[in-house]
């Protein structure tokens, strides 16, 4: 767990829940190389403002230190369209530190809409 | 752990059907090995490592595809399991029943063939989301609202064929649909309806057609994959009032479920209105340890608590007005006076919340068809993060309301777990359905949920309660409940598996429903 908080590289997307003082405290130590994401639980409002597009185009790394509920989301959403490496820990009740790294799948979901 | 095989097929057999599904699908679209993993559970209830785990997956891209898989697995006799998008985690994801199967997977199969805004309607394959029909629509500025379940990113067809609910007029969403195209099990393709007529123009307009509707054997079943289905979409209203009624107290559900049958009877109430418990809503944007740190459910002094930090109540209705102000002044009136003898009972609209985020700001996008995952944050309840819904229904009665709600809350609260409960209001009946959220890792806790779950469908059914849905390891358990004149309904659905699937391919274990080579050895 801790060498997953301390990993020294430039991130595309660092959430954190804002709502939690150890989410803030870490998020803070984090590079200002990582641009921060603050959230709330949902990832509603995050995931179809340019992620949804993104992570089909190219590969992304992203980390949080976020709920179940944001990791869970973001895990099942990226998966439709990237392989995924992902490593996750639990903070504490409430916190799981987590990195994912994307890579778009090869072959292109058809979509047709007529 | 290797991936199991099914009953009666060996690695080599395997092997080959593999081989031909790449032959016919490519190579890139069988999934095996490391890549199956993303078709298991990922909030598996039996410790027992190898139960309901597929072998393979197979994704097609059209119905032409379909049919072909569909005939190598009868020729090699290998089960396929079959699902739209896979998304429905509260039920099992895109686990099988029967471990060895071949996830049949849906999900490239995502065109949406038409939406009609004239007569209010769309065609669609199973794999389109709810974010992919609302997006195509929200493109094109259609002025059509969808119905969506609480996530957003599962599929239109499978939610309604596996008999799914939603919150608009609309919320019934095997209702909505009207006209199939489904392969069967010797990949014939059939369209239902008036589908059925070559040239004919009502194929999404009316069910029926001539001679037995068959749309209903599809539903919650494993008679055959639908690869299209119509849904009627709602005409956008011209005025949309969306409000919460809170109640101070546990059992004012009595009370205000009999004020909700006569004005639900009457269209007053319009659409699937819900009456939710004080822990489900504040999960959504809480946790436990924010409140408690205790262990077991919460104590009604942090009830109180909450309540009065998020302005909920024990119980809470959202609901919504639809329509010209002329007319949604006038039943939110009738709806106002009917709840306001209970005492303590407070009304609020959108612009009276301030909170954020809070229930009736999230909940007024979900009555107007916006997709959305934020009913995902009661996941985080107790940081778990496994959950598994128990679903039975019950008339619109205030007293089977109270009594099923002492019944669960008494049994669930006695296993450590809160409440987390909400009764959505159908036509003529209340879906119950309560969400246990547990941790997926702990083995103690998975036995532990598994005996709760267990003695909760015994108790409902001694009550006359059945379940309307539910988690893949439990389908013969719902289904044994439905045991009326020796088990008549469950032999039918026999004879027509044994008929349409006589090898017995399709989703073996859906519903309860074997085929016949499976039957003994799957009796527990």
């Amino acid at each position: 767990m801790a060498a997953l908080a301390t990993v020294s590289q430039n991130w595309d997307y660092a959430f954190f829940d804002e709502r939690f003082e150890e989410a803030r405290r870490l998020a803070a130590s984090w590079s200002g190389l990582n641009p921060l994401i603050e959230v709330q639980g949902d990832i509603t409002p995050f995931w179809s403002n340019g992620p949804d597009r993104t992570t089909r185009e190219r590969p992304l790394k992203l980390r949080g230190v976020t709920t179940e509920s944001f990791q869970f989301c973001l895990r099942i959403l990226v998966a439709e369209h990237a392989d995924l490496d992902a490593q996750v820990s639990r903070l504490d009740r409430n916190l799981l530190l987590w990195t994912m790294c994307t890579t778009p799948k090869n072959v292109i979901t058809e979509r047709r809409h007529g | 752990m290797a991936e199991p095989l099914p009953p009666g097929v060996n690695a080599k057999r395997m092997a080959d059907a593999l081989e031909r599904f790449r032959r016919i699908v490519g190579g890139d679209w069988v999934f095996s090995g490391e890549k199956v993993a993303s078709y298991y559970d990922p909030y598996t209830i039996p410790n027992e490592a190898e139960r309901h785990k597929a072998h393979a997956a197979v994704a097609p891209a059209s119905t032409e595809q379909v049919q072909e898989i569909v005939k190598v697995a009868n020729e090699l006799r290998v089960p396929l399991w079959t699902v739209s998008r896979g998304k429905n985690f509260a039920y099992g994801g895109a686990a099988p029943v029967l471990s060895g199967s071949v996830v049949l997977d849906l999900s490239r199969m995502n065109r949406i063939l038409e939406v009609n805004e004239k007569f209010g309607y769309a065609l669609i394959e199973p794999g389109v989301s709810y974010f992919d029909l609302y997006r195509h629509i929200q493109e094109r500025g259609l002025k059509l609202w969808l119905d969506v379940p609480d996530p957003g990113w599962g599929s239109v067809v499978g939610n309604a064929l596996d008999h799914g609910v939603g919150y608009t007029p609309y919320g019934d969403h095997f209702g909505m649909q009207c006209g199939m195209e489904v392969v069967l099990a010797d990949g014939e393709v059939v369209r239902t309806g008036m589908g059925a007529m070559p040239g004919n123009n009502t194929w999404q307009l009316f069910k029926y057609g001539f001679g037995p509707y068959v749309d209903g054997i599809f539903s919650q079943s494993n008679f055959g994959i639908v690869t299209k289905m119509g849904i009627w979409l709602m005409t956008e209203p011209s005025g949309y009032r969306p409000y919460l009624i809170t109640f101070p107290r546990a059992e004012d559900i009595e009370q205000v479920v009999e004020i909700v049958r006569p004005l639900r009877l009457n269209n007053v109430l319009q659409n699937a209105a819900t009456i939710r418990s004080l822990v489900l809503d504040a999960a959504l944007f809480t946790t436990k340890s924010q409140y408690y740190s205790g262990e077991g459910p919460i104590p009604d002094s942090v009830a109180k608590q909450i309540m009065a930090d998020q302005e909920i109540g024990m119980w809470n209705f959202c609901g919504a007005l639809y329509g010209p102000p002329a007319i949604t002044d006038v039943l939110w009136t009738a709806t106002r006076d009917a709840f306001a003898s209970i005492p303590g009972v407070k009304f609020y609209f959108p612009e009276d919340r301030k909170r954020r985020p809070d229930i009736l700001i999230h909940r007024a996008d979900t009555m107007k068809g916006i997709p959305k995952l934020t009913e995902f944050g009661f996941l985080n309840w107790n940081g778990g993060g496994g959950h598994v819904g128990f679903s039975p229904v019950s008339p619109i009665t205030g007293q089977d309301a109270i009594k099923q709600f002492r019944m669960v809350s008494g049994r669930v609260r006695e296993y450590g777990f809160d409440y987390m409960g909400l009764m959505a209001v159908g036509f003529r009946e209340l879906h119950h359905v309560t969400v246990i959220v547990y941790d997926p890792t702990s083995p103690k806790e998975r036995a532990k949920l598994n005996e709760l779950f267990s003695l909760m469908v015994r108790e409902a059914a001694a009550e006359g309660y059945g379940e309307y849905r539910t988690h893949i390891h439990y389908m013969d358990t719902i289904a044994g409940t439905y045991s009326w004149n020796n088990n008549a309904l469950m032999k039918m659905h026999q004879t027509i598996k044994d008929a349409l699937d006589p090898n017995g391919i399709l989703s073996p274990g859906k519903s309860g429903i074997w085929p016949r080579h499976l039957r003994e050895s799957t009796k527990t």
